[in-house]
């Protein structure tokens, strides 16, 4: 007889990997498909992950305990999942895993800020993205040159793909405005003379002590917010960005002059899974539908669960919630 | 211009990097929660003396001040009443920026 698994679960980020940890620890039999060549999804880049201050190397590793017992498996992609009367089958690198249940926890993908011509990712170098700046503390460089400077001046600009008709985007990606906020006060922290400012359209600081954290960033760092969507960024003097917007809170065009802009880029959907070749349910935005108001993880597939940030974007605390949600669906699906 | 039908205005577009910020450091300096402010207007709205029709504007004055521009409120139109203090949801003594700018006012004619 073949071997059958509890759980097949796709993406390797932290969603996946709360869920296998607590399977695992549970006694049940799990195989973790993973696309990249190591485990822990975006959060494994990130320097510091808000609001607890844990790396994302550190965060990961709280949630592998009992990953020995699972299966893991790197460098493959799923896009199909087969169906069988009330099982399924997973292929991956040729081999055939047949299980009870499927949890997609397949997260979202960042946008490409090239789509955004008018603000020059791509062009000028000292244009980056959030996920650039994180990966500049990570392995200790700084991400601005500011040598011929003593005052350097910082923009972080929200919603970069993000409440974007022009990109086709309708959502808020939810954790930019913590993470602009977060980006600002390391800013100041590498460069302690330098002048950061965050330039959004609203400030959507949700959860708890977020707010604490936009308060802290005026109060302590000084970090300056203008409300007012960038136009543009050019090419000034000495190499300087330019950047325009309206300060819509006292309704004057404004133009500044930095040395370097962060563009915090938003979450999109993750690539399309299809079960017997046919694509699974998406909500308005283009993440996995929800098919059920009160249990969060289902589908319209009985044994297929989803997970995490590839239904919408979703913080980490919010992430690692869902995903012990679905451990007990799942857990509850394979004892029936 | 007048003969296009418009006027234009004189204000300009501001370069926000090099206006003269040093009154705003001063005054958050000696009053640090004005840095807290959340431009929700709540003082401008319980102001008296703003809502018959005067420029006399708390919550501008202040993003005045981060940004360095030109204050656009008449500080001495404030009649110190204090009312716009009482509905600061971050517990600004806003009415004391005013008080502030008079004072400076005051210090720079002696
Ligand atoms: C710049 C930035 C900073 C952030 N900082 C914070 C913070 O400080 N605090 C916070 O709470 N949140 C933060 N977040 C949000 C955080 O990244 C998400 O909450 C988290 O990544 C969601 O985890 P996930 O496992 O659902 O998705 P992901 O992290 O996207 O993981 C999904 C995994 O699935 C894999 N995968 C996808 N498709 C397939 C497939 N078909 N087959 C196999 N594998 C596949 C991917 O390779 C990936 O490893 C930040 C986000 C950004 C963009
Ligand atoms: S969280 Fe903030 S920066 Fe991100 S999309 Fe929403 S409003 Fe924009
Ligand atoms: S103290 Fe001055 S600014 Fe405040 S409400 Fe009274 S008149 Fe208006
Ligand atoms: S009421 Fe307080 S927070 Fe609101 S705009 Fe006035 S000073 Fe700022």
């Amino acid at each position: 007889m073949k071997e059958l698994n509890d759980a097949v679960i796709i993406g390797g980020g932290i969603a996946g990997l709360q869920c296998a940890n607590i399977l695992a620890r549970r006694g049940r039999k799990v195989v973790v498909v993973e696309r990249a060549d190591t485990i822990g999804g975006h959060v494994a880049q990130w320097h510091t992950c808000y609001p607890f201050g844990l790396t994302g190397k550190e965060l990961v590793d709280k949630l592998t305990t009992h990953l020995e017992l699972a299966e893991i498996i790197t460098n493959a992609e799923v896009d199909n999942i087969e169906r069988e009367r009330d099982k399924y089958a997973v292929t991956v690198n040729g081999k055939r895993h047949d299980t009870r249940t499927v949890l997609i926890a397949t997260g979202y993908n960042l946008f490409d800020a090239h789509i955004k011509e008018e603000l020059g990712y791509g062009v000028y170098p000292r244009v980056i993205t959030s996920v650039e700046l994180e990966n500049a503390w990570n392995n200790n460089t700084m991400p601005f040159d500011t040598s011929d400077t003593d005052a350097p001046r910082f923009a972080i600009v929200h919603c970069v793909g993000s409440r974007d008709l022009k990109c086709n985007v309708t959502h808020c990606s939810k954790v930019c405005c913590m993470a602009g906020i977060k980006a600002a006060k390391e800013l100041k922290q590498h460069y302690p003379t330098c002048q950061v400012t965050n330039y959004y359209m609203d400030l959507r600081m949700f959860d708890t002590s977020y707010e604490e954290l936009y308060h802290n960033a005026q109060t302590e760092f000084n970090v300056q917010f203008v409300r007012g969507r960038i136009s543009e960024i050019s090419l000034g003097n000495k190499g300087r960005l330019k950047l325009k917007s309206e300060d819509t809170l006292l309704g004057i065009p404004i133009v500044d002059r930095v040395h370097g802009v962060v563009l915090m880029i938003g979450m999109q959907p993750p690539a399309t899974i299809k079960v017997d070749n046919e694509d699974l349910a998406k909500n308005q935005n283009g993440f996995l539908l929800q098919s059920d108001p009160i249990n969060a993880n289902l589908t319209e597939h009985p044994g297929i669960f989803i997970a995490g940030a590839c239904k919408g974007p979703k913080t980490i605390t919010e992430t690692l919630a869902d995903a012990k949600a679905v451990a007990l669906a799942i857990d509850e699906y394979v004892t029936k | 211009m007048k003969q296009f039908g418009y006027t234009t205005l004189t204000k300009k577009s501001v370069n926000i990097y090099e206006t003269d910020t040093s009154l705003w450091k001063e005054l958050s300096a000696a009053n640090p929660e004005f840095k807290g402010c959340l431009s929700c207007g709540a003082c401008t709205a319980a102001c008296p003396i703003n809502n018959s029709g005067t420029t006399l504007n708390n919550r501008r004055t202040i993003i005045e001040l981060n940004r360095g521009m030109a204050i656009t409120s008449d500080a001495a139109n404030c009649q110190m009443c204090n009312r716009c203090s009482l509905v600061c949801p971050k517990g600004l003594n806003t009415r004391r920026i005013f008080f502030e700018l008079i004072r400076k006012r005051t210090e720079e004619k002696q």
